[in-house]
């Protein structure tokens, strides 16, 4: 993918030890980050939590409080925004009103006083890049939505900028172009290796676009890492709960074994160190099947509860059906919806109100009321580190 | 837009470049910079003449005598004009004494008439003589019913409450020879009571000395003090107003011509002076310039109309006494602070 | 879009590279004009030059000279990279504050007044200086940011804030010793304020005591009555209440039972206010609520008293409702003068402003949002109640605003008390009467001392009361749904006034144009030209002198608000709130104080430009800036910030941000802060009459003076002329505004 990656573009960028205040107000709190060249990284984070001005500090927008910034290996700390080698795509897409298509492009060229035979031949190049060949002379406001985003694309990507910076550029365009922009600008930045370092608040966004992400949550980076990594080992509540849905349950591991209440949860990944600690169990992990009575009649044929080693303590189970630690959690449905391709239940369980996404829609829905038994498959699940009890606290915040 | 912003800058800079290429030559040669304090039409009058007499360009600038008095002093260091060119004789006369202007003597010196050269002596030169008087709008006063006043105690009559004008004395000259006529006629005690009476009756205080005849003239006062010539001029353009002295006798005004200390112009002052001082000039006053006074020298011919001063009862002014400037500031000081501020009483 | 192999896209590297920095240039600059002008200058002319007073024979003699010189050698030197080091840039900081000392030190140890040269030279070190910030870090702008900055304050320094200090000083300085006499005698003076009056019958002292006495009484008694229920918590409020209502109880006696020019000036300025609110107001509601067609009349009125010399109005009253007028003689056979004097001031006055209390008001009417008074009616509330409850609350700061501008202006005015007053003092005229009647000017300072007291007081105040909330865009788009119509209470009464005010209006201004065109006005009635045949001679010129040094004017006034508005509303640096309040205050003070200022300030030594054609520009300019301030951060608001930035990304420097984005987007905005200008340049009249020079005599003060000797038929028509070149020129620029608005709005909104 990066085989036509030109000389000189996407240069990694560096922050060290970036603190910027306005006022009382921190809003980014001691930030250090390396953001590798040629990558797209975003950074996500509920609206508030320092990214735009992550992103404003590296375009020179924003001078920084304390810290430093390197863009290859030089210190830009303090060099003017109209000095740095980057280009911005704004969320309004800044287009000035009163140049035309071309002139937008152009006006960074003109600046650097390119000659006009090149400008001429950048512009066409960089609008062919973006499939808007042909509406050179057109008036921004004559333009739809996606292609003024488009220009402003253009208008970025005409500069050949060593580091892109995009603050939530889809978040004008509606819910079927963003999702078909996002692809095109994806292989666009995979194509021209521009270090790309993206804004935005949709975890599903960042999920798809990103080599890697940035969680920034009150000024300071919760974590940093691939996609993948992020949604399977988040590094605390707040990331498991940021990116994608989760279920935090408190959860005892002893020696090795993880107990919710008197269920013995199979083998999660994570920190398996002896105490309290708080589990996520993402909602399509776990299999919910109907309990006692209805077991017979329970159109979903889920997997028999394998055969287990007995818990310790598990002869104190106590429950009508006298089930094995193994068994599951038991529970009872609160709500149910329906969404086309799964269904989304909520079931009350000793453990508290836990999300379920069943995504195997074999028969009719479950009604409020049943009672039900959860099992949690391993691969949704995670051990977060740190005790359950600041954790929680954190998470519910 | 863009082109429209280009535009916009063009004709900017176009304003401006316009403005500076087409700016007069300031302070050229050749031009005579006059203070004008008469009647604004003679001074468009002086303005026209001049130079075609002289060949030389002249400004002016109308300022009352009060207040060309006080544009002297400001500019002591730096005077813009040449020439101060009419107006009573008294600021005239501080102006001279304080150093503002000096004395010429000009060719035309003998010709001037003896009395009044010999009031002024070797400090500022005359230029026409007024009596002070009234402008007296005899329509307004027969509509309401009311006698012609005769004198100056009959001003003070409450039957005309709010039917006189007058210069304010801080302004004119105008207003200032009036106040010292009083004084002079009646004394000091008997002169301030009067002045307070006839404040009950003032229904304005006008800046310029001509503005009373003006107010009686539009109805807007039965009475205004100002000078004779200045309510002939008034009677002339139609306004139903006769002139009229005070019976217990009036003063006169010496106006005034001085040649401004160190001016930017000397010479061509000098060529002002003595062009101004002629007949042909004089003349003008009265043909052209809307102003009655009787000229000053003697070869000039009188307007028909003219106020001479054997039709009138002039007291011996004395120019020495009420022209000394520290008198004139006591008692406009005096008067201000007295008289001006006074409550009228409600009725 | 679809993504395909592109040919490699040319790389473009840091274009400044291998450029000269700009303090190389503004060095060069210096050192020319710092050889080849003159330094100090002989006559009037500051364009003049003078060989014998250039840097290259001075700076032999003069050492200031060849310092400052050698200084901008340095610079020249250090200039040289185009991106300084912050070490650089510090070094050049104290080289250009160096050499602007030396300039400055210079000028007033010679005492001479300035030439052309050392303009350069110190705006040319002020610049470099301002650039050095920026490099060195000092100041978080670019360096053009910087020199502009720099450059905004020392004009606001010299020109708004000298002239004031000057004024200042000279109210307590007589005769180079400190005293407070003046101040004394004139606040003792019965022409500023008698309280108690020896000729009446009952004293007035006593008399003020008990109406504060009474009223401090009735607002405890209503404030108790209000907060019944809760005494206890609201003490501060019943005590500020009570306090507030005795104290202006007791004014107000002592102001209306009073004398002098103080009680004239606030009295009438109160009245003014009320009643001009009241009636823009009015015309506001019923241009937006009534089926009358107001709006489409109340534009062209607006725009023709805001290009009427202040006084004109005044001139024609008098034949009006002069002794012998139109109305009051010849219609009501009444025979008063009453309207010489505040009366007729008043009157004048409100004609004046009332389209200007109507121009606020109307962009807070409009902002109404009628969906808000739909959900009270939802709610079954009455109309009274409804206009009580929720139109009036909304209404209340814009009509505080309103009223404070009219008693602002109203205490400011001058050429209506002048020509309407009838001998009785007003602190404008006082002023004026202070230095060109009595030369005093200590006591003009201190009346023009007094003035600006009052009204930063009252600005203060409406900062206070209403804050920045209050900044009403005229431009207000209306929002959608129906306004509720006027109870019928309101609408026929406010209906007949509005008739009446144009009626009266309407027939003062053909009084006008009628008496250009008569004899003798009022007395013999013939139809001649001579009074436009005269204006031939004199009057032409002095017009046409006016509109040159309005346009010229008219320039920097816009640019340089334009530029303040930008760095104001868009840069951040310390001192900027001070920038912004300074500049805004050569509007809040009355135009006489700032005269007197200026004759003042500039009279002699080095700063010495009295009998000027410069001086009288520069007055406008300082004097209209703010207009243009406002009308560019009015502009301003609706331009998204990210398109500034997105300049900066592309590599924008400021200047280029300013000139390529901001200035074509901000088109409208000039245009119409240059027809502001001019036209109040054309029509003012007290911050120059104490300027004019025989050279330079303007329009307006030509015509005060002809109607002062009786001219007043030429008076009239020069004022025709005046208003009808105006209008000319308003109509013009509206057209060119229509249309790059037109085609500029669509896309601003953008």
């Amino acid at each position: 993918m990066t085989k036509s990656t030109p000389a000189g573009m996407g240069a990694p960028v560096r922050l060290e030890k970036v603190t910027k205040r306005f006022g009382p107000v921190v809003a980014v709190n001691d930030v250090s980050l390396e953001i590798p060249g040629q990558k797209m990284v975003t950074l996500l984070g509920p609206s508030g939590c320092g990214k735009t001005t992550t992103l404003r500090i590296i375009a020179g927008l924003e001078t920084v409080s304390s810290g430093r910034l390197f863009i290859g290996d030089q210190d830009v700390t303090h060099q003017p925004a109209s000095q740095r080698p980057i280009t911005m795509v704004f969320q309004s897409y800044a287009l000035f009103p009163h140049l035309n298509v071309f002139e937008n492009v152009a006006y960074g060229l003109r600046n650097l006083r390119v000659p006009p035979a090149d400008i001429r031949k950048a512009v066409g190049e960089a609008l062919a890049l973006v499939g808007l060949a042909g509406l050179e002379t057109r008036a921004p406001s004559q333009l739809s939505g996606g292609q003024q985003q488009r220009v402003a694309l253009a208008r970025a990507l005409v500069m050949r900028p060593k580091v892109l910076l995009l603050d939530e550029p889809l978040s004008n365009l509606d819910a079927k172009l963003r999702k078909q922009v996002r692809h095109e600008l994806r292989s666009l930045q995979q194509q021209l290796g521009i270090t790309s370092i993206y804004v935005t608040h949709d975890q599903s966004e960042a999920l798809a676009l990103s080599d890697v992400i940035v969680v920034m949550k009150d000024g300071v980076i919760q974590q940093i890492g691939p996609p993948e990594e992020l949604y399977q080992r988040p590094a605390n509540a707040f990331v498991a709960k940021f990116i994608g849905d989760a279920n935090l349950l408190e959860a005892e591991v002893r020696g090795g074994q993880v107990w919710v209440g008197n269920y013995r949860v199979p083998e999660p990944p994570g920190h398996l160190i002896d105490g309290r600690r708080l589990l996520m169990v993402r909602p399509e992990a776990i299999v919910m099947e109907p309990a006692g009575p209805a077991e017979t009649a329970g159109p979903s044929g889920a997997a028999q509860p394998a055969g287990a080693a007995g818990a310790p303590g598990a002869g104190s189970a106590a429950g009508d059906a006298s089930t094995p630690a193994e068994g599951g959690l038991p529970g009872r449905v609160v709500d149910a919806f329906y969404q086309g391709m799964s269904a989304e239940y909520m079931v009350e369980t000793a453990a508290g109100d836990l999300m379920v996404l069943d995504t195997n829609l074999a028969g009719p829905m479950l009604p409020p009321g049943t009672p039900v038994r959860l099992r949690f498959s391993p691969r949704g699940m995670y051990v977060l580190p740190g005790e359950a009890g600041a954790q929680a606290v954190a998470a519910a915040s | 837009m863009t082109k429209t912003a280009r535009m916009l800058w063009l004709a900017m800079s176009c304003l401006v470049v316009a403005g500076i290429v087409l700016a007069p030559a300031a302070g050229a040669q050749g031009t005579v910079t006059v203070l004008c304090s008469p009647n604004v039409v003679w001074c468009d009058v002086i303005k026209e003449e001049f130079p075609k007499a002289t060949g030389i360009n002249l400004e002016y600038i109308r300022l009352s005598s009060g207040e060309g008095l006080a544009r002297l002093r400001a500019e002591r260091a730096n005077p813009t004009f040449d020439v101060w060119f009419g107006g009573t004789g008294d600021p005239h006369l501080v102006a001279f004494t304080e150093g503002l202007t000096e004395f010429y003597r000009p060719s035309s010196w003998d010709d001037l008439v003896p009395a009044f050269r010999q009031v002024t002596g070797e400090t500022y030169l005359p230029l026409y003589a007024g009596i002070l008087g009234w402008a007296v709008n005899d329509q307004l006063l027969a509509s309401m019913g009311l006698p012609v006043p005769l004198t100056w105690k009959d001003l003070t009559n409450p039957i005309y409450r709010n039917l006189v004008a007058m210069p304010n004395p801080n302004t004119s000259g105008t207003g200032y020879t009036m106040l010292a006529t009083i004084l002079q006629i009646y004394g000091e005690d008997e002169g301030w009571r009067i002045l307070r009476d006839l404040h009950f009756n003032i229904a304005q205080y006008t800046r310029a000395g001509a503005e009373p005849g003006l107010l009686a003239g539009r109805g807007e006062v039965a009475i205004g003090v100002t000078f004779m010539h200045d309510a002939l001029n008034q009677a002339i353009q139609g306004f139903p107003v006769s002139v009229r002295a005070p019976a217990d006798g009036t003063g006169f005004e010496i106006g005034g011509l001085s040649l401004v200390r160190n001016g930017p112009n000397r010479e061509g002052a000098i060529r002002f002076i003595e062009w101004a001082l002629s007949p042909e000039a004089q003349v003008l006053a009265a043909q052209r310039g809307d102003s009655y006074q009787l000229p000053t020298n003697v070869n000039t011919p009188l307007h028909e109309q003219a106020p001479r001063f054997d039709e009138v009862r002039v007291i011996p002014y004395d120019f020495a006494h009420w022209g000394d400037p520290e008198v004139r500031d006591a008692v406009v000081s005096r008067w201000t602070s007295e008289i001006y501020p006074l409550p009228k009483p409600r009725n | 879009m679809s993504v395909r192999p592109v040919a490699q896209l040319s790389e473009y590297g840091a274009a400044a590279q291998g450029r000269a920095g700009s303090a190389f240039w503004w060095g060069l600059i210096i050192l020319a004009g710092g050889l080849l002008l003159p330094w100090s200058r002989q006559g009037v002319n500051v364009l003049a030059y003078d060989a014998a007073r250039t840097g290259l024979r001075l700076a032999f003699e003069a050492w200031p000279i060849a310092a400052a010189l050698a200084l901008a050698g340095v610079l020249v030197v250090l200039g040289r990279p185009a991106f300084p080091t912050r070490a650089a840039g510090r070094a050049m900081l104290a080289v250009s504050a160096a050499g602007a000392a030396v300039t400055i030190g210079h000028l007033l140890t010679r005492n001479e007044p300035f030439g052309l040269g050392a303009v350069v030279v110190f705006l040319g070190f002020l610049s470099v200086a301002g650039m050095s910030l920026s490099y060195g870090g000092l100041l978080r702008v670019e360096p053009f940011a910087g020199a502009a900055i720099l450059w905004l304050a020392a004009f606001i320094a010299v020109f708004i804030l000298y002239p004031l200090w000057a004024m200042l000083v000279t109210s307590v300085w007589v005769r180079d010793r400190f005293t407070l006499d003046v101040f004394r005698q004139t606040l003792r003076s019965p022409t500023f304020f008698l309280f108690e009056n020896p000729w009446t019958e009952l004293s007035e002292r006593r008399l003020a005591l008990w109406v504060g006495l009474a009223s401090g009484l009735v607002a405890l008694a209503w404030q108790v009555v209000l907060h019944r229920t809760e005494l206890g918590q609201n003490w501060r409020r019943i005590a500020l209440w009570t306090v507030t209502g005795a104290a202006s109880g007791y004014c107000l006696s002592a102001l209306y039972t009073g004398f002098g020019a103080l009680r004239n000036s606030v009295l009438l300025a109160l009245s003014v206010g009320l009643v001009s609110t009241a009636l823009g107001l009015s015309f506001a509601l019923l241009a937006q609520r009534s089926r009358f067609p107001i709006r489409s009349l109340m534009g062209p009125i607006s725009t023709l008293s805001m290009i009427t010399p202040p006084f004109v109005l005044g001139l024609s009253m008098i034949y009006m409702f002069g002794r012998q007028g139109f109305i009051t003689n010849q219609i009501l056979g009444l025979s008063t003068n009453a309207f010489y004097g505040p009366l007729g001031v008043g009157v004048a006055q409100v004609l004046a402003f009332t389209p200007l209390a109507y121009l606020v008001l109307t962009g807070v009417v409009r902002s109404l949002d009628p969906a808000m008074e739909e959900a009270a009616q939802t709610l079954r509330a009455s109309r009274w109640r409804l206009f009580h409850t929720v139109t009036w609350p909304l209404l209340r700061p814009g009509v505080a605003n309103a009223f404070l501008l009219c008693v602002i202006e109203s205490l400011a005015d001058f050429g209506n008390p002048l020509i309407l007053g009838g001998g009785v003092p007003f602190l404008p005229t006082e002023v004026f009467f202070a230095i060109e009647g009595r030369f005093n000017q200590n006591e003009a300072a201190v009346y023009g001392v007094i003035l600006l007291f009052m009204t930063v007081g009252v600005f203060a105040l409406q900062h206070y009361w209403i804050g920045r909330a209050s900044y009403v865009t005229v431009t207000g788009k209306p929002t959608g749904g129906n306004p509720s119509p006027l109870p019928g209470v309101l609408e026929y009464p406010m209906t007949a006034a509005f008739v009446l005010w144009t009626l009266l209006g309407f027939m003062l201004y053909a009084s006008v144009f009628f008496g250009s065109f008569v004899k003798l006005w009022g007395f013999n009635n013939t139809f001649t030209l001579e009074h436009y045949e005269a204006l031939r001679t004199s009057g032409i010129g002095v017009f046409l002198d006016t509109a040159r040094l309005a346009a010229i004017a008219s320039v920097p006034s816009a640019l340089v608000g334009f530029l303040l508005a930008y760095v104001v509303g868009r840069l951040r640096f310390p001192g900027r709130s001070l920038l912004e309040f300074t500049s805004m205050l050569s509007f809040a003070v009355p135009g006489t104080v700032m005269g007197i200022g200026y004759v003042l300030a500039f009279n002699s030594g080095a700063l010495r430009l009295t009998g000027t054609e410069l001086i009288i520009v520069l007055a406008f300019v300082f004097r209209n800036m703010p207009v243009g301030i406002r009308s560019g951060l009015a502009a301003l608001q609706q331009i998204d910030r990210s398109l500034e930035e997105a300049s900066t990304t592309l590599r924008a420097s400021n200047v280029t941000t300013l000139r390529r984005i901001l200035f074509p987007l901000l088109v409208p905005a000039v245009i119409s802060g240059l027809m502001f200008s001019f036209v109040r340049a054309m029509t003012a009249i007290s911050q120059v009459i104490f300027l004019v020079t025989p050279s330079t005599n303007l329009a307006t003060v030509l015509i005060l003076s002809w109607v002062g000797h009786g001219s007043i038929g030429r008076g009239a028509a020069l004022s025709c002329v005046l208003i009808a070149a105006m209008a000319v020129v308003v109509l013009v620029l509206n057209v060119v505004l229509h249309r790059t608005g037109r085609r500029a709005g669509p896309a601003a909104t953008l």
